[in-house]
C-alpha cells in the first residue's frame, strides 16, 4: 500500500515538473523595441513597422514589416542616436547593411557591439543624395 | 581643325553633365523633387549650350549631339532602374512576444539593449605562443652567452629557443640536454646543437616534466663535459 502511494506521488510530481519546466525555461523570441516608419525629412513618404527582436538563440535582429519607401539607388540601413535629424548624420551611426528592397518584409542582423540604448533610431539613408528616405524612432515594447 | 578637339569633345560633355548632376542634385537640391527638377534643368541648359558650340563649330556637331543623347539615355535608364522601379522582398520574419508582456528579468541578467558579450571570444583562450620558462646561458667550462626559453606554441607542443645573441665555444659533437641538474646526470636529449652561434629552436618531446628537467646543458660528448648551462625558471 505504501509503495503504491509513493509511486503515485512520484508520478504526480514528475507530471508537474514536465508541464512546468518547459514553460519556465522556454526560450522565445522577444520584441525589445518597436516603432513606426515615417517620413524622415518632410519630402519622402514612408510607411512600415520596425522592431528589434532578440531571438531564442540570443541574436538581435531589426525586422521591418510592410515597408514602403521611395525607390532609390544605394540606400543603407543605419541605426543612429535619436537626436539625428534630416541630412545631418555625421559619422555617428551603425551600418546594418544595404537596404534589401524598398517594399516588403525584411530583417537585418544587429552586431553584438551596438548599444541600442543609444542607437535607438532607424534611418534609411540614400548615400549618393545624402538624404533620409524614412525613419523609425524605436521605443521599448 | 585637328582631330584632338574632336576626341576631347565627348569626355568634356560627359564631365560637364556628370559634374552638374552631382552639384545640382546632391549639393544644392534640398529635397527629392527639387533634385530632379534641377538636374533636368541642367540637361536642358547643357543642350542649349552645346547647340551654341555646335553652331560655331559644325565639325563638332555630331560629336556633341551624339554624346549628349547617349548621356541622356544612360541617365534616364539609371534613374528608372534605381529610383522608379520597386524592389519587393518578403523575408520570413520571426514572431516575437513584446518584452513588457514577459516576467521581469532577474536583476543579474544583462540588458539586452546593451552591447552583448561575444560568447565565442570568451570561450576561446588566446591563440598565441606563450613563453613559459626562461633562463640565461651561463658558461660552464668555456665562454657562453644568450637566453634559453621554453615556448608553448598556440598550436600545441613546446619548443626550446636559444636567442638574444646566443653563442658558445664551438666543440666537436655537442648535444642539447634538458637535465635535472647542471652536471647532466639525468637528462633528455633534444638532439645535436645546430650551431655555436645564432638563434635556434629545438622540439621538446611531449611528456618531459619541465619542473624536474629544468636545466639546459650543452654537453660535449667526446670530452664528456658541459660547455654551458641555462637554469630555466618560470617566466
Amino acid at each position: 500500500m505504501t509503495t503504491l502511494r509513493r509511486l503515485l506521488t512520484l508520478t504526480c510530481l514528475a507530471a508537474v515538473v514536465l508541464v512546468i519546466a518547459p514553460a519556465e525555461g522556454m526560450a522565445v523570441n522577444v520584441e525589445l523595441l518597436k516603432g513606426t516608419v515615417r517620413d524622415g525629412d518632410g519630402s519622402h513618404p514612408a510607411a512600415g513597422r520596425a522592431a528589434v527582436i532578440r531571438t531564442d538563440s540570443g541574436k538581435r535582429l531589426l525586422t521591418v514589416r510592410n515597408l514602403s519607401i521611395r525607390p532609390a539607388g544605394a540606400v543603407r540601413v543605419y541605426l543612429v542616436p535619436r537626436k539625428v535629424r534630416g541630412s545631418r548624420i555625421g559619422k555617428d551611426f551603425k551600418d546594418l547593411g544595404k537596404l534589401k528592397g524598398n517594399r516588403g518584409n525584411q530583417k537585418y542582423t544587429i552586431p553584438r557591439s551596438v548599444d541600442l540604448r543609444r542607437y535607438n533610431t532607424v534611418i534609411f539613408w540614400c548615400v549618393p543624395f545624402t538624404q533620409t528616405l524614412g525613419r523609425a524612432d524605436l521605443k521599448r515594447s | 581643325m585637328s582631330a584632338v578637339p574632336k576626341l576631347l569633345a565627348p569626355p568634356l560633355v560627359i564631365v560637364t553633365l556628370l559634374a552638374g548632376t552631382w552639384f545640382w542634385g546632391a549639393v544644392v537640391a534640398p529635397g527629392y523633387f527639387s533634385a530632379i527638377v534641377l538636374v533636368v534643368a541642367w540637361f536642358v541648359l547643357c543642350s542649349v549650350l552645346f547647340g551654341r558650340v555646335a553652331k560655331s563649330r559644325p565639325d563638332l556637331r555630331w560629336w556633341l549631339r551624339g554624346t549628349f543623347l547617349a548621356c541622356s539615355a544612360v541617365s534616364l535608364g539609371a534613374f528608372y532602374w534605381t529610383s522608379v522601379r520597386d524592389t519587393v522582398v518578403d523575408e520570413a520574419l520571426p514572431v516575437a512576444v513584446p518584452a513588457s508582456q514577459l516576467a521581469e528579468p532577474a536583476s543579474g541578467e544583462p540588458d539586452p539593449l546593451a552591447p552583448q558579450p561575444d560568447p565565442v571570444a570568451e570561450r576561446k583562450p588566446a591563440r598565441t605562443n606563450v613563453i613559459e620558462r626562461t633562463g640565461s646561458v651561463k658558461p660552464a667550462s668555456h665562454s657562453a652567452s644568450g637566453t634559453a626559453r621554453v615556448v608553448k606554441l598556440a598550436a600545441g607542443g613546446h619548443r626550446l629557443t636559444l636567442s638574444d645573441g646566443f653563442q658558445i665555444d664551438p666543440g666537436p659533437k655537442v648535444l642539447v640536454y634538458l637535465a635535472t641538474d647542471a652536471r647532466g646526470g639525468t637528462f633528455k636529449s633534444l638532439g645535436e646543437l645546430k650551431g655555436s652561434r645564432g638563434n635556434q629552436q629545438y622540439e621538446i618531446p611531449s611528456g618531459v616534466d619541465l619542473t624536474t628537467y629544468d636545466t639546459v646543458v650543452f654537453w660535449c660528448v667526446p670530452f664528456t663535459t658541459s660547455l654551458a648551462t641555462a637554469r630555466l625558471t618560470a617566466a
